[in-house]
């Protein structure tokens, strides 16, 4: 099978890989010739597949086929057997034909373009055609098929202008007629029945120019190819017509139409891609959009860092300044370091001189005579954890006391021990104290009693608001009865009782007593519960009375119930400590508890302790208060507590209830009340005071008065020490203190309230400054005064620093030394009246000391 | 006893509420006797010269305090979302060990944002452990439980935190899990209110987990005015003392103020915190209405002073506020309270049957509340013999401290 290369025109190619316009040109060619070669002898130059050949057979009386293509005229030769058709292969421009004038007409139908040579391919012709014969001869016309197109046809060596064709033939032939081929789009009219068949025709031009197609006239009807027949015989023009081909099965339509369909259906997959490229470009258009914004959004954060970089830059120059003033400080604080080295140094010196010395000691041969005794004898004969070892301890700090603090000293002390030793071992016998677990939860059934809050007043503030608010707000009680019992208050504490519907009993000032003052309030009451507390106790929470009342259902015996403190939110720092002092540390309420004794027997300090009731927040049953009531203008809340212990009462502690109450008072203040405390309290513990072996008050006061001008010379130093760890300061403190050449320190630093007193102390002493201090006085304040240190730097553990507190700290330094020394003056005045010792100057001072507190 | 509070951020480059909560308690605890230390997170600090892996810390002292800062060498994005940030547990348990930090009876977690791991530590420790929530971080992200557009939200999913916050699903449901896992740790969980409570109740933790302590106040710089007495159709003052922000409900309050005619004035005093288009646009809102003025920022120890010219204040809320300590300064001057029901301590402390508490975002409500005091002012002054003035710090710490001895017990 011979296959499509495009150089032949093969009938057999589906008009859908070719075209089906090549079909109608090559098939209508041949059957236009074939009406020329009725029982002719006819050459068909160029045969190649070797249907037009066939095709002129079936007219012609014999047909010879000739081609170049081996396998074209193997294949005619085999496709078309008719008897009067051979097929011979050869050139066009060497026919292998021998002989001259042999054919009647000759077919060259598309081959004259393929070859350059036309003059021999003529010559060729003219050979064997004979002189009547004719050629029939076709070729494509270059203006069309090739300058308008622009397409090249591989195959084609020369093709030809309509006037170089005409040329051509007129070389060899006189007569020629001319015709052009081309594919029309047009119509057909024709007939339908079997009729005198119609030899003319009527042709009708129509043109599509614009908008809409017109008919034309005389137009130029300009062929695609040339088909000539040229003869030098005449030719009968009116046997040379005009020639049709009609496709029956409308291949081309057909064709055309599966191209328009498949176009449009392309045309439709493209507008569906069109469609979806439109919607990508609506969202590209929204997405630019939003870049756009976005792009806004930036340039304004550009804007907002450009600004955050100008602030920034303005906070670098502010941190540039800081840097100059921190190195400046660190100038200063290196200076101070110098200074501390210097002072490291001294103490270093010091070190080293108490090591030279302690070496000295223990080069000694009395030291290594002790150390021998010590260890060969007493360690043997003594051994620890023993009775007589304990003993033997004892001696030896009598003996150090002997020798340090004289006999007298030792005689007291020894009396002091020995009491203790006996209330010791007799309390804990007597003493009975139970820790209660108690829960609590809100909104329990109410108490079905009336509790009636007593408050002594005078002019007591703003927090007196606060104070009546919270007792109003109480929850779980029937009824709460608020008496006021006010001094003479010239500020609105009365308007504000008022406001709280309060009973209102007023007093003359010069009434006043701290236990008949509560009685009064109490016997005006009318509630099953008394509460006693004070005009700037506020309780804390809303179920606090519910939980002391509930308090004594734990026990029918208990008689009253007290409540832990703490200090308010500004509290100083002396307010602090003394709250936790007593509550937590004395007093040891951390838990809720019920104490009793079933003798009071016992040390004085824990007779205090576990009958320390407070009038700042205690409460009884009202008949057996009213039993007792409170016998004393002083501690009377520790006076009542001791007398319902020694009854057989218990009384209730409790840590889950508490008070807000703390004072800030100054350091004179602290001076009377100790003094005052020390002096009362001792007496209603009946603890007898100290054997004092000393000449009078006034040596007694020269004493204070020389302790604090120690204490101001060595807090003028320590004070700017606000850096500093407080125990530090207290440790240097107490070594300064004991300290015994005197320093001579420029910067002192004083108590204004205790100048004043002791000013005014002086003058009531009769100018007591002048008076040498005694001595051994002076000793015992001083170790006073550094026990209260002691105690107080146990709290004082708690802060890591008094940067911020450093005059409240310093302050407070002065405060304990007013209340140590104030206690001891209170014990030495108690000792004179005990022995009958004192005169009009102690009492005076008594007198003096105990107003206003 | 020695107590540590974990907090994330702290005095004094911090003074939030929370961090004026740590250091009310912390000072009131160590007045009482007890030895603290405070451990924070010091994002903005920028002198933490020590070091332990990928952490910097520091010690300082602020007023007695003994505090300790630390935070990321390297900050990370997530670190205000997640619950835990494993990635400097190790370095953190290595600090804390070195500076003996874990010597104490007793860790109060103040704010779990930030130390989620130092949580961990501590429980694996045994130490005892209370963890305080002043607000809903361990449940929202967004700290508040608002949307994005101001209206409320119950609690977290991970749908809907996804769908209307914007939260990676993923992330959210981590979260969740996480912040479980963070709450069943300490054996107490203190809430400021009961509001607070409900809320974490209805999220499906249960109610006995967890104890109400109210905030306190310092009443040390309080000083109550003298109370006023009024007579019919007498001028009325309402106020507004605290932060102008949206979640405040202020645009709310002054929308319904200008539609209340009459011879009353509304003061509003306080900041924007950085929120200054909203003060911009609520004073464009009230050009129109000379009785609304903006009285600009405040300081603490001038609250007594702007208390006695104001007759009433109103808190328009449109949060489920866990607390409001604005709100009970104003009760602690005898300041009669107009309250939305959204606010914690105004249905902690006013009684929600009165006439003060009005529905949240209701403004038609709230015109009613005002016009009643503009129509009845002689009422102010029943209100404020009433008034019951909200707890101290005192009490507050007191109520701490009993539960640290339970628990140690």
């Amino acid at each position: 099978m011979l296959e499509w290369t495009g150089e032949r025109y093969m009938p057999f190619i589906d008009p859908s890989i070719c075209g089906a316009e090549i079909h109608y040109e090559h098939l209508h060619r041949y059957a236009f010739a074939a009406q020329y070669v009725h029982k002719k002898k006819v050459l068909d130059l160029a045969s190649g597949e070797g249907f037009g050949s066939s095709l002129l057979a079936k007219n012609a009386q014999c047909v010879i086929g000739v081609d170049i293509n081996h396998n074209a005229i193997l294949h005619a030769s085999r496709t078309y057997t008719q008897k009067n058709i051979s097929f011979i292969k050869g050139s066009m421009l060497s026919i292998p034909i021998g002989g001259k004038k042999i054919f009647d007409v000759i077919v060259c139908f598309e081959a004259l373009e393929h070859v350059s040579d036309h003059e021999i391919l003529f010559q060729e012709i003219s050979r064997l055609l004979k002189d009547d014969g004719i050629l029939i001869i076709s070729t494509p016309n270059k203006k069309t098929y090739t300058d308008e197109t622009g397409y090249q046809n591989p195959f084609h060596q020369k093709e030809l202008y309509f006037s170089e064709f005409c040329n051509l033939l007129k070389i060899k032939f006189h007569f020629i007629y001319l015709s052009g081929q081309r594919i029309v789009t047009g119509s057909s009219i024709y007939p339908l029945l079997p009729q005198k068949s119609i030899d003319t025709f009527s042709e009708f031009d129509i043109e599509h120019t614009g908008e809409r197609f017109s008919f034309s006239e005389n137009a130029e009807k300009i062929p695609a190819y040339f088909i000539a027949i040229a003869s030098n015989s005449h030719l009968e023009p009116d046997k040379i017509q005009a020639s049709y081909l009609i496709d029956l099965s409308n291949t081309e339509t057909s064709r055309l139409n599966a191209l328009v369909t498949e176009g449009n259906s392309t045309i439709h997959s493209l507008n569906q891609t069109l469609v979806g490229k439109d919607q990508e470009i609506r969202e590209m258009r929204s997405h630019i959009e939003s870049l756009n914004q976005t792009l806004v959004g930036k340039d304004q954060e550009i804007r907002e860092m450009r600004s955050h970089i100008e602030s920034l830059n303005q906070t670098l120059v502010g941190k540039d300044q800081e840097i100059r003033e921190m190195r400046s400080h660190i100038e200063s604080l290196n200076q101070e370091i110098v200074d501390r080295d210097r002072e490291v140094s001294e103490q270093t010196a010091r070190i080293q001189m108490f090591e030279q010395k302690v070496a000295f000691i223990e080069g000694s041969i009395i030291w290594q005579f002790t150390m021998k005794f010590h260890i060969k004898i007493v360690e043997r004969l003594l051994p620890q954890q023993t009775a007589r070892r304990k003993y033997y301890d004892l001696c030896l700090k009598g003996f150090r006391i002997l020798l340090s603090e004289g006999p007298s000293s030792l005689w007291w002390q020894f009396k002091e021990f020995r009491a203790v030793q006996k209330m010791t071992s007799r309390g804990k016998k007597c003493i009975s104290e139970t820790v209660i677990s108690f829960p609590f939860k809100e909104h329990t059934k109410s108490i079905d009693k009336t509790v009636s809050v007593i408050i002594p007043t005078k002019n007591a503030g703003h927090d007196f608001d606060n104070a009546l608010n919270k007792i109003r707000s109480q929850r779980g009680i029937k009824k709460i009865e608020i008496v006021v019992v006010d001094s003479g208050s010239t500020d609105n504490t009365l308007e504000i009782a008022k406001k709280y519907q309060a009973t209102i009993i007023q007093i003359k000032p010069e009434e006043f007593d701290h236990g008949k003052t509560r009685n009064l309030g109490a016997a005006k009451s009318h509630g099953d519960y008394l509460l006693f507390t004070t005009q700037d106790a506020i309780l804390a929470g809303n179920w606090h009375i519910y939980r002391m009342l509930n308090f004594f259902d734990n026990d029918s015996k208990i008689a009253a119930v007290t409540c832990t403190q703490v200090p308010r939110s500004d509290a100083d720092l002396m307010a602090c400590y003394q709250v936790w002092a007593h509550y937590c540390k004395f007093l040891n309420i951390n838990s809720d508890k019920i104490v009793s004794a079933n003798s009071l027997h016992i040390p004085p300090q824990e007779k205090r302790r576990l009958a320390n009731l407070s009038d700042s927040c205690c409460c009884l049953k009202r008949e057996l208060f009213l039993q007792y009531q409170y016998a004393v203008d002083f501690a009377e809340d520790l006076e009542l507590g001791l007398r319902l212990l020694n009854d057989g009462y218990k009384l209730g502690f409790l840590s889950s209830a508490a008070i807000i109450h703390s004072h800030n008072r100054n350091a004179a203040y602290f001076f009377k009340a100790n003094y005052a405390d020390s002096k009362l309290v001792s007496q209603i513990l009946e603890n007898p005071p100290l054997p004092w072996n000393t000449g009078g008050v006034r040596n007694f006061f020269a004493a204070i008065r020389l302790v604090y001008s120690k204490l101001c010379e060595n807090l003028g130093e320590i004070q700017n020490d606000a850096n500093k760890d407080p125990m530090i300061i207290i440790e240097t403190l107490k070594y300064q203190m004991q300290k015994k050449e005197q320093n001579t320190r420029n910067n002192v630093c004083t108590d204004i309230t205790l100048d004043n007193l002791f000013s005014d102390l002086d003058q009531l002493l009769q100018n007591a400054g002048d008076v040498n201090p005694d001595t051994e006085i002076y000793r015992i304040l001083l170790l006073n005064y550094i026990h209260t240190l002691d105690a107080f730097s146990e709290y004082c553990k708690n802060y890591k620093t008094i940067q911020s507190i450093n005059e409240d700290f310093v302050t407070t330094l002065f405060k304990l030394f007013a209340s140590s020394s104030a206690s001891s003056l209170g014990n030495f005045v108690l000792y004179l009246e005990t022995t009958e010792k004192n005169d009009n100057v102690s009492n005076a001072l008594d007198l003096f000391l105990r107003k206003g507190v | 006893m020695k107590i540590l509070y974990v907090i994330h951020e702290f005095f004094p480059n911090h003074y939030t509420g929370t961090a004026r909560f740590a250091l009310n308690l912390a000072m009131q605890m160590q007045r009482m006797g007890n030895t603290i230390k405070i451990l924070t997170y010091g994002e903005t600090d920028d002198d933490l010269t020590m070091r332990s892996g990928k952490i910097l810390y520091k010690k300082y002292f602020f007023n007695t305090l003994e505090v300790w800062s630390f935070r990321h060498d390297t900050m990370i994005p997530s670190i205000h979302f997640d619950i835990f940030n494993h990635e400097i547990e190790s370095d953190i348990c290595r600090f804390i060990e070195l500076e003996k930090l874990d010597h104490v009876d007793m860790v109060h977690i103040i704010h779990p944002l930030r130390t989620g791991v130092i949580v961990q530590y501590f429980h694996k420790k045994k130490i005892p452990l209370i963890m305080t929530l002043t607000d809903y971080w361990t449940l929202c992200p967004r700290v508040q439980l608002l949307k994005p557009d101001n209206s409320l939200c119950n609690g977290p999913s991970g749908d809907k935190c996804s769908m209307e916050c914007g939260f990676p699903l993923k992330k959210i449901a981590d979260r969740i899990a996480a912040s479980q896992i963070l709450m069943k740790y300490p054996q107490v969980i203190t809430v400021p209110s009961t509001l607070v409570k409900k809320i974490f109740t209805l999220n499906g933790y249960p109610e006995e987990r967890f104890s109400v302590i109210n905030h306190g106040l310092d009443y040390g710089q309080f000083h109550i005015m003298p109370h006023k007495t009024y007579s019919p159709g007498a001028p009325v003052v309402f106020g507004y003392v605290g932060p102008v922000t949206p979640q405040k409900g202020l645009d709310l309050l002054i929308s319904a103020f200008k539609r209340v005619p009459g011879n009353i004035l509304l003061k509003i005093y306080g900041t924007h915190l950085n929120q200054n288009e909203y003060l911009i646009r609520l004073k464009t809102n009230v050009e129109s209405d000379p009785r609304i003025e903006f009285m600009g920022e405040y300081r603490y120890e001038e609250l007594p002073e702007i208390f006695s010219g104001i007759d009433v204040e109103i808190f328009a809320s449109i949060w489920y506020e866990t607390y409001c300590l604005a709100l009970l300064e104003g009760l602690a001057h005898s300041i009669p309270i107009i309250a939305s029901d959204t606010i914690g301590s105004a249905l902690e402390f006013l009684d929600n049957q009165s006439r003060v508490i009005f529905a949240s975002r209701d403004q038609k409500h709230l015109m009613d509340r005002i016009k009643y005091i503009r129509d009845n002012p002689e009422v102010l002054y029943e209100m404020t013999q009433n008034i019951c003035y909200p707890p101290r710090i005192e009490e507050e710490a007191i109520s701490y401290e009993q539960l640290y001895w339970n628990m140690i017990r």
